[in-house]
């Protein structure tokens, strides 16, 4: 495989990873993401191949008491390096949470959150 | 004869396994401060995951189709046996359990108060009317109605 192929591969899967990978995303259609606000993102460690450390997420640290448009959870390059690295002795996962204002029609409900 | 020992790593691995079927991997709980609702999980461990390692994913989930109250806490984890089967697969395909619990419903609207009945005691019934004594009234208004 020449060397310019090689290349090609690399940015391909570089530019696919840094979509995260082992994405998991929740949306809330009830709600509308703020696009002034940009998606906040919070970084959990754990260990010995994710069987040690918490993953504890509470989104009102992030959006107050602003709903929540959409929850991702994925591992993006950073995260995948590391683990990597330490053969996964250490290990990253992202959680991404995009806050947002409640759809017209969901105004009146409860659950735009 | 004496039996052959296991070495350290046959049980540090079987330890290893143990431990890591009984648990699962990569837990991470996101709580959104709604409480939760006494029914079950709306999704329970299902299995969600992408192609290409998890970078293209399937299908996000989608709250407002499934929690009409809104999501009380989602839950998503990589089992032990996902991980086998993405050893398996390479990095064809990524599954992850993935639980989404509900908050409870909000409570339907109460009626306005101008259609609640009074909380006073009901009308008291009409005195019972002999037959005989009714009998020519109702006549009488029909003959009424007759002639008009």
């Amino acid at each position: 495989m020449s060397r310019s192929l090689w290349v090609l591969s690399a940015a391909i899967g570089f530019a696919a990873m840094s979509a995260g990978c082992y994405r998991n995303s929740i949306v809330n259609e009830a709600v509308i993401p703020n696009p002034e606000s940009e998606s906040e993102t919070e970084t959990k460690v754990f260990f010995a191949w994710g069987l040690a450390g918490s993953g504890e997420v509470d989104v009102r640290d992030h959006c107050h008491s602003a709903p929540v448009a959409s929850v991702s959870y994925y591992a993006d390059p950073v995260d995948v390096v590391v683990s990597g690295i330490t053969l996964g002795l250490v290990g990253l996962r992202s959680v991404e949470i995009q806050c947002g204002t409640p759809a017209p029609r969901a105004v009146a409900k409860r659950g735009a959150r | 004869m004496s039996s052959p020992r296991p070495s350290l790593a046959v049980v540090t691995a079987v330890a290893a396994l143990t431990m890591g079927a009984s648990t699962g991997c990569y837990r991470v709980t996101v709580k959104s401060g709604l409480p939760e609702a006494q029914s079950r999980p709306a999704m329970n461990g299902a299995s969600r995951g992408g192609y290409f390692n998890g970078v293209f994913e399937d299908d996000p989930v989608h709250v407002a189709g499934v929690c009409k109250g809104g999501w009380s806490s989602v839950h998503i984890e990589t089992g032990f046996l996902n991980g086998l089967v993405d050893a398996m697969r390479g990095l064809y395909y990524h599954v992850d359990n993935v639980t989404l619990v509900c908050a409870p419903e909000p409570v339907t609207a109460a009626a306005p108060p101008e259609t609640i009945a009074p909380a006073t005691a009901p009308p008291a019934a009409p005195p019972p009317v002999a037959p005989a004594q009714a009998a020519p009234v109702t006549a009488a208004a029909t003959a009424r109605t007759t002639t008009l």
